[in-house]
């Protein structure tokens, strides 16, 4: 009896660990980038912070879940005309280069090297998240209209 | 800068930072570009049919290279589809901006914990 509780238990750990609480995560981390809040950053720190997934795996699930909610947002700007297509001519075909090079050199070298690195990363993105208020108070002339969000 | 050089060389800031990290390459890109002639809402948009590539290209390799599986991949995918459709639904109700301070703080936790 006390038996078949205990394994019911870790049964019951096992799924929230290994399922939901990674929904939550999920969940909770979309609703917030549809907001405009987080990004991709929000769910990494989630996952090694919080639910000791190793920094690679959580690299690259955090690459996955972006997918789906970019394509759907590309095919709104693609109707909109938002797309400026020679600044993607000009920075997609040397992004997807580095992205080679740097998703090569992630796999490639022990994980621990990058922590300080994304450490400083992760402070830097902190501050550039806070910055555009101040750019509000001085509109470099091209940027006059402003007034989205 | 020339417009060419300055699209070449935010492209390969953001793919660099969003291969070795897993993300946040348009950390990278809007700074960038944001001295150039492009709109806001141009800027931001573009920004995301760059990041899309890139992401798609990284993740490639770490399924290739590194110990991702679709299984561990799949409950946050779920939840981050539910979750965006709610979030949409939700859109504009909630105010975002202290949201952003709370995020920016979580921001700086994270940076403390991954320098210490």
């Amino acid at each position: 009896m006390d038996f078949r509780r205990i394994s019911l238990l870790r049964r019951g750990e096992i799924f929230a660990v290994s399922w939901l609480l990674p929904f939550l995560c999920g969940f909770g981390t979309s609703i917030l980038s549809a907001w405009g809040v987080g990004g991709g950053t929000l769910l990494l720190l989630l996952m090694t912070l919080f639910l000791g997934v190793d920094q690679r795996t959580a690299q690259g699930i955090n690459l996955l879940f972006f997918l789906p909610t970019a394509a759907a947002a590309l095919v709104f700007h693609w109707k909109n005309g938002f797309l400026d297509k020679p600044t993607l001519k000009c920075a997609v075909p040397w992004a997807v280069i580095f992205a080679l090079i740097g998703a090569w050199i992630a796999t490639a070298v022990d994980v621990k090297i990058l922590r300080r690195p994304f450490g400083v990363y992760l402070l830097a993105s902190g501050v550039l998240m806070l910055w555009p208020r101040k750019e509000k108070e001085q509109p470099p002339g091209v940027n006059s209209k402003k007034q989205n969000q | 800068m020339d417009e060419k050089w300055r699209g070449r060389i935010a492209g390969a800031g953001a793919g660099l930072g969003n291969g070795l990290f897993g993300g946040g390459g348009g950390m990278v890109f809007i700074p960038v570009m944001s001295r150039s002639s492009l709109k806001r809402q141009k800027l931001y948009a573009t920004c995301v049919g760059v990041i899309f590539p890139v992401c798609a290209v990284s993740a490639a390799v770490y399924f290739w290279r590194a110990e991702l599986t679709i299984k561990t991949a799949l409950p946050y995918l779920l939840g981050g589809l539910i979750g965006g459709l709610v979030g949409g639904r939700l859109y504009g109700k909630m105010p975002a901006r202290w949201l952003k301070w709370i995020f920016a703080g979580f921001l700086f936790y994270g940076g403390v914990k991954y320098l210490l």
